[in-house]
């Protein structure tokens, strides 16, 4: 049976349909195909995840990185 | 339902690392800072917090380094360890109770049948990246700690579900769970940040 709107939304927003069975996962296609709504939520959820990696992966900086390295590893020398 | 086994690490790395090589140990410490920082700042750490809690970490993981065998892959090992040594994150992430709250808010969107009543009307595709990057921020800042971490540790890093699975301590429901709330939260807030922004515009 076609899943309704709401059971799309809970598919694609809990990461169930990465783990449901083929049959379900073309039905969903299916529903996307025909539904805007469902179309522009599952768009929406995508780019959620394409402007959080943005934001959480801008590189950190080096200097702040490697003064931090260097205070771990001299620490583990002073314990040893 | 049952998940498959989390990844393991390559043996002749974990050789190594039980070995106590200093260059392996050295490398470990380097590749997973950045990551490790990420994680303790979706904890809800402050930024100081969070390096003094990554530090610990790292430096657990160098005086236990012979302990390693190899059964986790050695990120999962060092997620947990920095989970355990937060004290904050550790009762936030893994005991906080989880409120319902975006449940309703996403219920009220669909009528009996499961159809949309109030359809999403997130900020659209051509919208200022800039804008919706800063929006974004301000969204993950108001998740709660634990639906924040399981969305970073998924979503950003990327990791296997049975992976952040373990580092979470929860099942993979659970985890269902947590991202169900976590991305509907960021996408409502989301939402109510654009739709504001197009007022403002017209004013």
């Amino acid at each position: 049976m076609m899943p309704s709107c709401r059971e799309v939304t809970r598919l694609l927003a809990s990461g169930e349909v990465e783990i449901s069975p083929a049959v379900q996962r073309i039905l969903m296609r299916l529903h996307l195909l025909m539904c805007d709504d469902c179309r522009r939520y599952s768009r929406e959820l995508r780019q959620l995840g394409e402007t959080a990696r943005e934001a959480f992966r801008s590189p950190l900086d080096a200097d702040r990185l490697a003064a931090l390295e260097r205070a771990i590893v001299d620490r583990a020398q002073g314990q040893e | 339902m049952s998940s498959p086994p989390a990844p393991i690490e390559d043996p002749e790395r974990t050789a190594r690392i039980r070995a106590r090589d200093p260059d392996t140990l050295q490398g470990v410490v380097r590749e997973h800072l950045p990551m490790l920082l990420r994680a303790a700042r979706a904890a809800g750490l402050s930024p100081d917090q969070a390096d003094d809690a990554v530090q610990e970490t790292l430096l657990t993981f160098l005086t236990r380094a012979h302990e390693f065998d190899g059964r986790a892959r050695v990120r999962t090992w060092l997620y947990g360890i920095l989970l355990k040594k937060t004290a904050r994150a550790f009762e936030s992430v893994r005991r906080s109770q989880e409120t319902e709250e975006i449940d309703e808010i996403v219920e009220a969107r669909f009528d009996e049948m499961g159809r949309w009543v109030r359809p999403p009307r997130g900020p659209d595709a051509g919208a200022d990246a800039e804008r919706v990057r800063a929006w974004l921020a301000d969204c993950l800042e108001g998740l709660p700690d634990r639906r924040r971490l399981a969305f970073v540790l998924r979503e950003v890093e990327e990791l296997p579900t049975e992976e952040v699975c373990k580092i979470l301590e929860v099942t993979p429901n659970n985890l269902g769970v947590l991202l169900f709330r976590a991305r509907n939260g960021l996408r409502e807030c989301l939402e109510i940040k654009g739709l504001r922004g197009r007022d403002d515009a017209e004013l």
